[in-house]
C-alpha cells in the first residue's frame, strides 16, 4: 500500500523529482571522476571511466521512473494529450463528431436526470428504505391496493409487530381565510404517526401525538415552510394563531422547514389530524397506511407477520372479507411512488438508448473515413517498437478523449434542456423530488461517455491497427486493402444506422396516431368555448339546499351578465373528471328478483337547469330540467343512456321511482341523456343520474361538499384570459370567502386526459428528427467518400461520352439501396421490437402496415435525397481535371 | 546490503555508499554503479530509508539516505532469516562432510 500512494503521490511532482534525480547521478559521475584523476587518468579518461562504471544513465533513469510513477496512468495521460493535437488537426471531422455525441449523450442525461429523480435518488426522509405502504391484496391486482378504511386500519395498527410505526393519511383541501378573500390549499388529514414514519422534525413548535388521535382531539394544524411564508410572513409568532379552514378554526402549532417534502404533485401545505375511526372518512377505503419497518426485519418477514395478521382480521370480521380479499402486504414506499412511472421511463431510456447507438454508429463511420489518412502515422509507431495493443490502447484514448468532450457538451444541452422536458411532463408524472442534472447524473454521464467511446473508438483502433507496415508507406496508401475492409465496415454502421432509425421512426409514428386518435375521441358533449371555475363549497355556509341555491342563483346571474357569455351552470362534477357517487336502489323496476337493482352505485350530480344547454349535452328522451323543478314540486332526476342499459335493460325508464339515501324521498324519472365521457376519454361507461340543485338535499349536499368542489361552467362566444378575470371579479364580489382554486376551460381538461401521450409523442418525434438528420448525414459523408474514391473513374466516363444523368442515377441508386437494407433489417426488428409499445398504443396495432411503409419510403427518400449532393458534384467534373488527379 | 551500509556507516550519499559496496565485496560484485538509484528508489517507498539533501565532503549537494526505525527492524529480521538459512545449510552440509 505503501508504494502504491507514493506511486500515487509523485505523478503530481514528476518534473521536480526529474530535476532531483539529474543533480545526484550528476553528482556520482562527478565523483567517481574525481576518484580515477586521483588515480592518475585524465580529466577526459576519467569522465568516460565514470560513466562506463556508473552503467547506462538513459536506461537506469528510465526503470527508475518506472519504478516511481504509475506508468499506466502516465501513458495514459500521454496518449491523451496526442489525441488532443491530433484531433484539432483535422477540425471538421472534430466538430462533427463532437455534435454527434453531444446530442446522442445530452439526451442521455436528460432523461438519465429524471429517472435519477424517480427511482434512484433516495427519498428525503431518515433511512428512507425503511419505509413502507400497506396495502390490501386483491384478486386480479399484482401489487397491493393502497386504500384501506377505518378497521382495517385500526386493528392492524394494533397487531403488527414488525414496524414501529404504522400511520394513515387522507389528501384534503379547503379554502384558507385569507386577508384579501380566500387561498385554495392541499393538505394531509394524518394520524399521530405521520411524522415518525416521514420523519420531519418541526422548525418550530411540534407535530401530533395521540391525544390528536382521539375523537374531539384538539383542533390544530401544522402549516408548511412555504404556507408559513405567505400567510405568516415567516413570522415565529405563527405559533398559537388560528387559521380557518372551510369555515373551521385551527390553532396553529407548528411549522416544518424548508426542505421538509411531502411526496405528492403538489405542494401540500397544512397537515390537520385525521382521527382514524371507523365512520366518517374511515368509513370508506379513503386512508393511505405506510409505517416503517422495525430495525432488523426484512420484508419477508414483515409480510409473513401480515398474513398471519389477515387471518386474524378475518377471524374477528368475516362479514368484511369479500372473496376477491386475498390478504395484506407491506411494499417499499419509493416502489410504490414510482410504479406509475416505469413503463413510461423504460420507454424514454429506449428511445434515448438507441439514439445514442446511433451517434456512435456515425462517430464509428467518421472515425473510419479519417483513418484512411493515418496509415503512415502509425505504421512510424510501429516501426519505432509500439505492439498492436500499445497501438490500439493510444487510439482508444484518444476516442474517449473524444466522447468525453462530447460529453461535456452534452451535459450542457443536457442543463439546459431539463426545464423544458419538466414543462412537457404530465402534471400526472410522479415526480416528487427535484429533477436536476446533479452528482449521480454526472458520474452515469461520464460512465456513459466512457463506454460510448470504447464502443464506437473499438472498430477504427482495430481495424487501423492491422495495417502492414510496408503497404502503409506506399505512396498509394488509399487504396489498400484494410482501406477496402474499412469502407465495408462504413457501409455495415450505415446500415445500422438506418435501422434504428427506423426503430426510432416506428415508434415515433405509431404513438403520433396515438396522440391523434385519443385528441379525436367524442366526449359525448361540446367541448370548444366552455370554460370552468372549480370552488371547494366545504363548510357550513353553503351547506343547506336554500343557502347552496341562493348563491349559485347571485353568482350565475353576474356570470351571465358578462359580455360574450352564451349560458352559465354549476355542477357538482365536471364530465370526463368524475365525481361523487352514491347508492341507487329501483324498488319498482323492470329488474326484479336477484337482479334487482339494489344499492347499486351510481354517479350522482346536482346541477342547475341551464346545465344541459351550456354543456351541449343532448337530451334523448323526455325532459331536461326546467322552471317547474323548483325546491317545493314534485321531485324529478335525469338519467344518463348507460342507467337505462344497465339498470333498465334499454327499456323505457320514464315514470319510475329511484331512491338514492335513505333520508331523501323518491324521484321519479323524467328524462334521459345523452352518454358523456364521465370516468377519463377511454374509461368504462358509467351509469349516472343528474338531480336539480333545486332539489338536492341537505344530506346529499353535505356529502357532496365534504369531498368534491363544484365547478361554474360558462359558455362563451369570447374565450380567454379576459373571461377567466370577469369571472374571477363578479364571484369575488358575491363572496370573497369563496377563492375559486383553478380556472380550466373544457379543451383543457380533456387535454390533460392525454397528456402522457403528448409527451412521448413529442419526445420521441424529436428523438427520431435527429436520428433521421444522423442517418442522413452518415448516408451523406459514405457516398461523398465513394465518389471520391471514383473521380478518375468518373472522369474517364464522361470524358467517354457517357451521360451525366445515368451517373448520378447509379450514385443515388447506391445510397438508396444502402437505406433498402437498412429499412428491411429495421423493420424485422421493430415488428419484434413494437410490441413492447403495446401499453401506451390507443387505436392503433403495434405493426401497423401504413406506418411501417410510410416510415420506410420517407428513410429511402431521405437517403436518396443525401445522396444527390455528392452525386451532383461528380458530373460536374471537368473530366480533364478529374483524368489528372 | 544498502540497510547494513547505512546502519553500519549511517547517512550516506549514493556514491558513498556504492563505494562501500564495491569495497567490502572486494570487487567481486560488479553492478554498474547506476543501478543503485532504482534499488534506493524502492527502499524508500517502502519506508525502510529515507532522504533529504546535505553538504557532501567537498561541499557539493548531495542527497543523503539514512535508514528509518522501520529500517532497522526489517535489516535485523532479514539478517535474522539469513543466519537461519545460513545455519541450516551449515547443519546440511557439514553433517555430510566426514
Amino acid at each position: 500500500m505503501r508504494p502504491f500512494l507514493s506511486r500515487l503521490a509523485s505523478l503530481f511532482r514528476q518534473a521536480r523529482l526529474d530535476a532531483r534525480l539529474d543533480e545526484e547521478v550528476q553528482f556520482h559521475l562527478d565523483m567517481l571522476a574525481q576518484e580515477y584523476v586521483r588515480r592518475g587518468l585524465s580529466e577526459a579518461d576519467a569522465r568516460r571511466a565514470a560513466r562506463r562504471a556508473f552503467g547506462g544513465v538513459t536506461q537506469m533513469k528510465e526503470s527508475y521512473r518506472d519504478q516511481r510513477g504509475l506508468p499506466l496512468v502516465e501513458t495514459i495521460a500521454q496518449d491523451a494529450r496526442y489525441g488532443v493535437r491530433s484531433l484539432l488537426r483535422t477540425p471538421g471531422f472534430t466538430f462533427a463528431a463532437l455534435l454527434t455525441l453531444a446530442l446522442g449523450i445530452g439526451a442521455n442525461s436528460a432523461i438519465f436526470s429524471v429517472v435519477n429523480a424517480v427511482l434512484i435518488r433516495p427519498l428525503p426522509y431518515a433511512d428512507p428504505d425503511r419505509i413502507v405502504t400497506f396495502g390490501r391484496m386483491v384478486r386480479g391486482a399484482q401489487h397491493p391496493q393502497e386504500n384501506m378504511d377505518g378497521r382495517r386500519y385500526l386493528f392492524y395498527r394494533e397487531h403488527l409487530q414488525s414496524v414501529d410505526a404504522l400511520a394513515a393519511w387522507s389528501g384534503v383541501g379547503f379554502n384558507l381565510a385569507t386577508d384579501d378573500g380566500g387561498e385554495y390549499v392541499l393538505g394531509r388529514a394524518v394520524s399521530s404517526e405521520y411524522f415518525a414514519v416521514f420523519t420531519g422534525r418541526p422548525l418550530h413548535g411540534s407535530t401530533f401525538t395521540r391525544e390528536h388521535d382521539a375523537p374531539g382531539g384538539p383542533a390544530e394544524v401544522v402549516l408548511s415552510h412555504g404556507l408559513w411564508q405567505r400567510q405568516f410572513g415567516g413570522n415565529p409568532g405563527a405559533l398559537g394563531a388560528t387559521i380557518r379552514l372551510a369555515d373551521q378554526p385551527y390553532r396553529v402549532i407548528g411549522v416544518l422547514p424548508s426542505d421538509y417534502a411531502a411526496m405528492s404533485t403538489g405542494p401540500v401545505d397544512v397537515y390537520i389530524p385525521l382521527r382514524p375511526a371507523t365512520s366518517g372518512r374511515g368509513g370508506g377505503f379513503n386512508y393511505i397506511v405506510a409505517g416503517r419497518l422495525k430495525a432488523g426485519v426484512t420484508l419477508q418477514q414483515a409480510n409473513e407477520e401480515a398474513q398471519a395478521a389477515f387471518q386474524a382480521f378475518r377471524e374477528e370480521f368475516p362479514n368484511l372479507i369479500r372473496n376477491w380479499d386475498l390478504g395484506v402486504a407491506f411494499r417499499p414506499y419509493h416502489d410504490t411512488l414510482s410504479r406509475g412511472a416505469r413503463p413510461a421511463l423504460l420507454l424514454m431510456l429506449a428511445a434515448v438508448g438507441t439514439l445514442l447507438l446511433i451517434a456512435c454508429a456515425n462517430t464509428a463511420s467518421l472515425l473510419l473515413a479519417r483513418a484512411t489518412g493515418r496509415g503512415r502515422e502509425i505504421a512510424v509507431r510501429a516501426a519505432l517498437g509500439a505492439n498492436r495493443v500499445r497501438i490500439v490502447r493510444q487510439l482508444l484514448t484518444e476516442s474517449v478523449v473524444l466522447s468525453l468532450t462530447g460529453a461535456v457538451a452534452g451535459l450542457l444541452l443536457a442543463y439546459w434542456s431539463v426545464p423544458a422536458l419538466l414543462t412537457l411532463l404530465p402534471p400526472s408524472f410522479p415526480i416528487y423530488q427535484e429533477v436536476r442534472v446533479d452528482a449521480t447524473v454526472l458520474a452515469a454521464t461520464f460512465a456513459i461517455a466512457l463506454l460510448t467511446g470504447l464502443l464506437f473508438g473499438l472498430a477504427p483502433a482495430v481495424s487501423l491497427s492491422r495495417r502492414d507496415l510496408v503497404d502503409a508507406f506506399k505512396d498509394d496508401a488509399t487504396r489498400t486493402t484494410s482501406s477496402r475492409r474499412s469502407a465495408w465496415l462504413r457501409k455495415g454502421l450505415v446500415v445500422g444506422e438506418v435501422a434504428l432509425c427506423m426503430l426510432l421512426l416506428i415508434g415515433a409514428g405509431l404513438l403520433l396516431q396515438t396522440f391523434m386518435k385519443m385528441r379525436a375521441i367524442d366526449p359525448g358533449f361540446d367541448v370548444r368555448g366552455l370554460m370552468t371555475a372549480r370552488m371547494s363549497l366545504q363548510g357550513e355556509r353553503y351547506s343547506t339546499t336554500e343557502a347552496l341555491n341562493r348563491y349559485v342563483e347571485q353568482g350565475l346571474d353576474r356570470l351571465r351578465r358578462i359580455p360574450g357569455v352564451e349560458s352559465a351552470a354549476l355542477v357538482n362534477g365536471l364530465p370526463i373528471e368524475r365525481g361523487l357517487n352514491l347508492n341507487v336502489t329501483i324498488p319498482d323496476g323492470p329488474l326484479q328478483g336477484s337482479e334487482k337493482v339494489e344499492n347499486a352505485t351510481t354517479d350522482w350530480r346536482f346541477a342547475t337547469h341551464d346545465y344541459f344547454k351550456t354543456m351541449g349535452i343532448e337530451i334523448v328522451a323526455g325532459r331536461g330540467f326546467d322552471e317547474r323543478d323548483t325546491s317545493g314540486a314534485p321531485r324529478v332526476v335525469v338519467v344518463n343512456e348507460e342507467f337505462v342499459t344497465q339498470f333498465f335493460r334499454g327499456q323505457n325508464p320514464l315514470g319510475y321511482k329511484v331512491t338514492v339515501l335513505d333520508t331523501d324521498p323518491p324521484m321519479e324519472i323524467v328524462g334521459v341523456a345523452r352518454n358523456v365521457r364521465e370516468a377519463g376519454l377511454v374509461g368504462p361507461m358509467v351509469t349516472l343520474m343528474y338531480v336539480p340543485i333545486t332539489q338536492a338535499s341537505e344530506a346529499a349536499i353535505r356529502i357532496s361538499n365534504s369531498y368534491f368542489p363544484v365547478s361554474w361552467v360558462v359558455r362563451s362566444r369570447a374565450p380567454g384570459g379576459r373571461l377567466v378575470e370577469a369571472m374571477r371579479q363578479e364571484l369575488r364580489a358575491i363572496d370573497p370567502q369563496q377563492p375559486v382554486s383553478a380556472f380550466r376551460s373544457m379543451e383543457e381538461i380533456k387535454g390533460a386526459q392525454f397528456q402522457a401521450q403528448r409527451f412521448q409523442m413529442t419526445l420521441l418525434v424529436l428523438l427520431a428528427s435527429i436520428g433521421l438528420l444522423l442517418a442522413a448525414a452518415g448516408i451523406y459523408g459514405l457516398i461523398s467518400y465513394a465518389v471520391s474514391q471514383r473521380t478518375r473513374e468518373f472522369g474517364i466516363r464522361l470524358a467517354l461520352g457517357a451521360r451525366p444523368g445515368a451517373i448520378l442515377r447509379s450514385i443515388v441508386a447506391q445510397g438508396a439501396l444502402l437505406a433498402c437494407i437498412g429499412v428491411a433489417l429495421g423493420s424485422a426488428a421493430a415488428a419484434y421490437g413494437t410490441r413492447a409499445l403495446q401499453t401506451f398504443l390507443f387505436g392503433v396495432s403495434t405493426n401497423d402496415p401504413l406506418t411501417f411503409a410510410a416510415v420506410g419510403a420517407l428513410l429511402v427518400i431521405v437517403a436518396a435525397t443525401a445522396s444527390l449532393v455528392p452525386a451532383f458534384r461528380a458530373v460536374r467534373l471537368n473530366p480533364v481535371a478529374a483524368l489528372r488527379e | 546490503m544498502v540497510l547494513k551500509t547505512l546502519d553500519t556507516l549511517g547517512a550516506m550519499h549514493g556514491y558513498g555508499i556504492a563505494q562501500r559496496l564495491q569495497q567490502v565485496s572486494e570487487n567481486l560484485l560488479q553492478l554498474n554503479q547506476g543501478t543503485l538509484y532504482p534499488a534506493l528508489l524502492r527502499l524508500e517507498q517502502r519506508g525502510w530509508i529515507t532522504s533529504k539533501w546535505g553538504l557532501s565532503e567537498n561541499n557539493r549537494r548531495a542527497r543523503y539516505y539514512s535508514l528509518t526505525k522501520a529500517g532497522r527492524r526489517q535489516l535485523a529480521r532479514e539478517t535474522e532469516d539469513w543466519q537461519r538459512i545460513v545455519g541450516v545449510m551449515g547443519r546440511v552440509l557439514g553433517s555430510e562432510a566426514p
